[in-house]
């Protein structure tokens, strides 16, 4: 799902098992789309949430995750290894005790204080965060009652990346006297790549993950480690379609021939993802190309006059969200051919 | 709705039904003190004591980083205060420079509830003061106000404010606070359940 800015992937494991990756907002309601999702399918579905996963801090990838959590007493909480390190604590202490700081602290702030809450008051309740790195299962069902087994690795971050990113947080850690700033550190490295089984079907998420070119980081690092023999049948294209998440080898190795490919567009900024030149090279890889929307569109209508003076102004606005696009894909043991549905302004790119 | 305390690197505009504020020096919201008995005065006299002390005529202050601080109230004598009427205000955050402006994330302060915009600013437009031209980068945050102005001659005209706002720092009792918070977090990493 995704609006124009930000996404989430919910996961159906078979069996009423749901996995979460990451969370954006609905802004009509207010609520996580994960969370109107699942409250739409009946009260069982939320109390199934195995496991909730945050591929990276970025602001647009975990709006609403707090809430989210809140929600799923019965899921496992996991996110990259670099986010469980001390000097990411410090950071994210430090998330409304400044004004200008990144809302994905303040969301990492209520997701760990949700969790220690939680083991205040159920002490045998297994609430630590999952710290994922590279080939750390992180999921696995195979109950006599389930259809068949469901899996999730992580693929990332790997070792060298982790390192840099605590080196970062700590270069980032601010003194006495600096002024208030957004904490610039770049987040899509320690990104968490999954890799999803479910019986003889396979799902590659490839979150915010880059190509850098440098062995040992991004998706070299996820080559060189991979350790299955099999292909996914469906792809989360990283990084909102744009070039530096582009690896011809995971379209060589990792995927099945003309995959179920999907990517949620980032409108924000001068280039807007995916741009028209990488999503032409995206329609050559597979004719089962899914966007989730066109990107924001309209603002919300305000007073005449107002409209008249911010254009008088010379000021040019956008919304940079909209309802979130779904793009649903279904496939059983039975019938593993995948089905894919559109809602709510998701396409097919043609 | 403005944030009280942050303060502003300019101050040419107020809602109308705001009171005029004097400009003076910044100063320190003085703590609840702990006040010892002092002895001064012509043979030692005790003149403060826990029995007699009023903060209002001797205020005390703990280390001065952890007190909070606010401008204190600014006079201007700009008639035009009284006269803007606020439409519409955004609170925006620079994403981009671009050669002749800047593109911001805007969120809705009247209307909390709508989708972030995101807006192209060109300079000329704005024609902002030179001192405010070196806050025109990626991070740093404005309001931006669109309404109409009455003149003291009573001529309305439309209006169309961008103000910077300066970025408080990092207090030594916020830092400290955070890393109490860290700890605390850092409990769920290092203990087994």
């Amino acid at each position: 799902m995704g609006p124009g800015r930000g996404e989430c992937v919910v996961l159906h494991l078979g069996n009423n098992d749901w996995c979460v990756v990451d969370s954006c907002v609905d802004r009509s309601s207010g609520l996580p789309a994960s969370v109107e999702y699942l409250q739409s399918l009946g009260d069982q579905a939320l109390s199934g949430v195995r496991l909730v996963v945050a591929t990276h801090w970025h602001d647009d990838h975990i709006r609403g995750l707090a809430t989210l959590v809140e929600r799923v007493p019965n899921a496992r909480f996991c996110c990259s290894s670099a986010l469980g390190h001390g000097y990411f604590m410090q950071l994210v202490g430090l998330a409304e005790e400044g004004v200008f700081l990144n809302s994905g602290l303040s969301e990492f702030k209520r997701i760990y204080s949700t969790l220690l809450n939680r083991r205040r008051n159920t002490p045998q309740r297994l609430v630590s965060p999952m710290l994922a790195n590279e080939n750390k299962r992180l999921l696995y069902l195979d109950r006599h009652d389930r259809p068949c087994v469901a899996a999730i690795t992580a693929l990332s971050p790997s070792d060298g990346r982790v390192k840099m990113a605590i080196s970062a947080f700590a270069n980032a850690i601010p003194k006495e006297g600096d002024p208030q700033r957004s904490i610039s550190v770049n987040q899509n490295d320690t990104s968490v790549a999954l890799w999803v089984q479910f019986g003889n079907q396979h799902v590659l998420l490839g979150a915010d993950l880059e190509h850098t070119g440098i062995q040992g980081e991004g998706w070299m690092a996820v080559l060189e480690s991979f350790q299955g023999s099999s292909r996914a049948q469906l792809y989360k294209i990283p990084h909102h379609g744009s070039a530096n998440g582009h690896h011809q080898e995971i379209w060589d190795r990792l995927l099945q021939p003309n995959p179920v490919a999907a990517l949620t567009p980032y409108s924000s900024g001068l280039t807007p993802l995916p741009q028209p030149s990488e999503l032409a090279k995206l329609r050559q890889l597979t004719n089962e190309l899914y966007c989730t929307s066109t990107g924001g569109g309209k603002v919300a209508p305000k007073d005449p006059l107002v409209e008249k003076l911010a254009r008088n102004a010379g000021v040019r606005r956008r919304a940079l969200e909209g309802k979130p696009g779904h793009i649903r894909v279904r496939w059983s043991v039975a019938d593993p051919t995948p089905k894919v549905e559109v809602f709510n302004g998701a396409f097919k790119v043609n | 709705m403005l944030h009280s305390k942050l303060p502003f690197t300019s101050f040419s505009k107020l809602e109308s039904n705001q009171q005029p504020l004097s400009l003076d020096e910044p100063t320190v919201v003085p703590q609840p003190a702990k006040v010892q008995q002092v002895s001064i005065g012509p043979g030692n006299e005790p003149h403060l004591s826990l029995e007699n002390f009023s903060k209002d005529q001797v205020p005390e202050f703990k280390d001065p980083s952890d007190s909070l601080v606010r401008p204190k109230p600014r006079r201007i004598t700009d008639e035009r205060i009284y006269a803007l009427r606020p439409r519409q205000r955004w609170q925006g955050t620079i994403t981009q420079t671009t050669k002749d402006g800047f593109v911001a994330v805007l969120s809705d302060l009247n209307h909390p509830e709508h989708a972030e915009e995101e807006a192209t600013f060109t300079l000329d437009e704005l024609a902002l003061p030179d001192e405010e031209l070196p806050q025109v980068k990626p991070g740093s945050s404005f309001y931006w106000v669109v309404g109409t102005e009455k003149s003291p001659a009573g001529m309305v005209k439309n209006v169309s404010i961008v103000q910077f706002r300066r970025s408080p720092t990092w207090s030594r009792s916020a830092l400290s606070r955070a890393r109490a918070t860290a700890e605390q977090f850092g409990s769920l990493f290092t203990t087994t359940d």
